[in-house]
């Protein structure tokens, strides 16, 4: 089966793309001309690191979009919330999403600042945040549900955008960075997928900081990012029943 | 032409280019990091066939204790269900260990890790709530695996794959966490039923046995996105 066909998505995925082309590439690759060979770097030629600064100039982008996405879902999920005239259900389930888009925020911002830091050291100019600004699809409708669909696609379209990004990378710990932030969004894409079509019911145990518990799949911390799923204990498989 | 002109054509020109790019992976070049030979892929790629196998085999050993479940265990309900998402998880680890194999061999390398055994701890206590655990142990030690490959290796088609692979390991560790955590319950449908009725509800935990579409094999990208101008639902 093959995807996409809605006008409506193949507008936005273009948007998407030519949002975050044109944020990137006019910042970095102008100051990526002038960059010196440094062996920490992996031996790259001062046009492979500009190249590299590129492509991870745009991924940077792309978690920007994601998070004034984000910031622009808060406010319609704040709203839902807070209207008393909303039935209570739908409410309820605001809050829940409010604070589920809180964390998924939350991540990205970690993801955007090992990016701009990744970009910085390759010498590199990182996209400014106002420079990258999501622009809701037309035919958007803004609920609660609409909100949590949208994010999921967007997730899904993160993610593969930054294991497509990643095959280009020449250097092992950019590599490693991309496939690190991309698990994440995979999460983020299965959190919200389960939701959206009621795979699961939600008890009143759930901890929304918990549900996607890292930043990342695996440790970054030693390249100023931050911390994996090392960080979560071994769950004991000695319980008895 | 003013500087504001000038810029904008600049821009005009980047964001044609680099969409491309974007779209087909040519922003940056895909060839092997320097000084280093394909065949240096061959050790961590075996390592990971061999996680892959022994995944397979763990997850053969989770299913053995679910059909041993008894009404005695708290969880008993959801045998059905856990067994199904647990089959359906194995399923792709299969796909997972042949597409490993078949880049092995383009590497002129052998398969020769094995069938693989299961990973149970010595401690283990057969139970429901146990597999899950067990198995989200398992699948958060293979998604750290796989993004740690990336440090080793070289060829791009190869850390195209143990990206594409880890992100679903990713995956299936978020499901079964939130399951393991008390967070989710399976829907009241599919309590008391069996493995074999809830096949397509399973499928519709972690989609894809890949990221994205390598070597054929389809990923995240064939998937259609959420209508999110549907308010009906």
């Amino acid at each position: 089966m093959k995807t996409q066909t809605h006008p409506d998505s193949v507008l936005a995925r273009r948007r998407f793309l030519q949002g975050l082309a044109a944020a990137t590439a006019a910042s970095t690759l102008p100051a990526c001309e002038t960059l010196e060979r440094d062996n920490s770097q992996h031996q790259l030629s001062p046009v492979d690191r500009a190249r590299e600064a590129s492509a991870l100039n745009t991924l940077l982008a792309a978690e920007y979009i994601l998070l004034d996405a984000y910031a622009q879902s808060a406010v319609i999920l704040t709203d839902a919330r807070d209207t008393p005239s909303r039935p209570q259900e739908e409410r309820d389930f605001a809050a829940l999403a409010l604070a589920l888009v809180t964390e998924f925020q939350q991540d990205h911002e970690a993801h955007a600042a090992l990016l701009m830091t990744t970009v910085t050291n390759l010498g590199g100019n990182a996209v400014r945040e106002d420079e990258a600004r999501f622009t809701p699809p037309r035919g958007f409708r803004p609920s609660v549900g609409n909100v949590l669909k949208l994010a999921a696609n967007e997730e899904r379209r993160a993610a593969i955008a930054f294991n497509r990004v990643l095959k280009g990378l020449q250097t092992p710990d950019h590599r490693f960075i991309l496939a690190s932030i991309e698990g994440v969004d995979t999460q983020h894409f299965m959190v919200l997928k389960a939701l959206i079509e009621a795979l699961v019911d939600v008890t009143p145990a759930l901890d929304t900081a918990r549900v996607v518990p890292q930043p990342f799949v695996s440790s970054t911390e030693s390249l100023g990012g931050g911390s994996g799923l090392e960080a979560q204990p071994l769950l004991a498989v000695n319980d008895a029943n | 032409m003013t500087e504001e002109l000038s810029r904008r054509a600049a821009l005009r020109r980047a964001t044609a280019a680099a969409s491309l790019g974007l779209a087909t992976g040519l922003l940056t070049r895909a060839s092997p990091a320097l000084a280093l030979s394909p065949q240096d892929d061959l050790a961590p790629l075996k390592a990971l066939l061999t996680a892959e196998r022994n995944a397979i085999k763990t997850y053969d050993a989770a299913v053995s204790v679910l059909d041993a479940a008894t009404p005695a265990d708290p969880l008993f309900p959801f045998q059905g269900i856990v067994k199904a998402i647990a089959l359906h998880f194995r399923q792709q680890h299969i796909e997972h260990a042949e597409r490993l194999a078949r880049y092995i061999t383009r590497l002129a390398g052998i398969d020769d890790v094995g069938e693989g055994a299961a990973q149970v701890p010595a401690d283990f206590v057969p139970g429901i709530k146990n597999v899950i655990d067990l198995a989200t142990n398992a699948e958060k030690a293979a998604a750290i695996s796989y993004t740690d490959a990336q440090k080793s290796l070289v060829l791009a088609d190869n850390a195209e794959l143990a990206a594409t692979i880890g992100a679903v390991e990713s995956q299936h560790f978020v499901v079964l966490n939130l399951a393991a955590s008390g967070f989710v319950t399976p829907p009241a449908s599919t309590v008391n039923q069996p493995a074999d009725a809830l096949t397509a509800v399973a499928a519709r935990f972690v989609p894809r046995s890949f990221a994205v579409t390598v070597d054929g094999a389809p990923g995240l990208d064939d998937e259609t996105d959420l209508p999110f101008y549907d308010v009906t639902r």
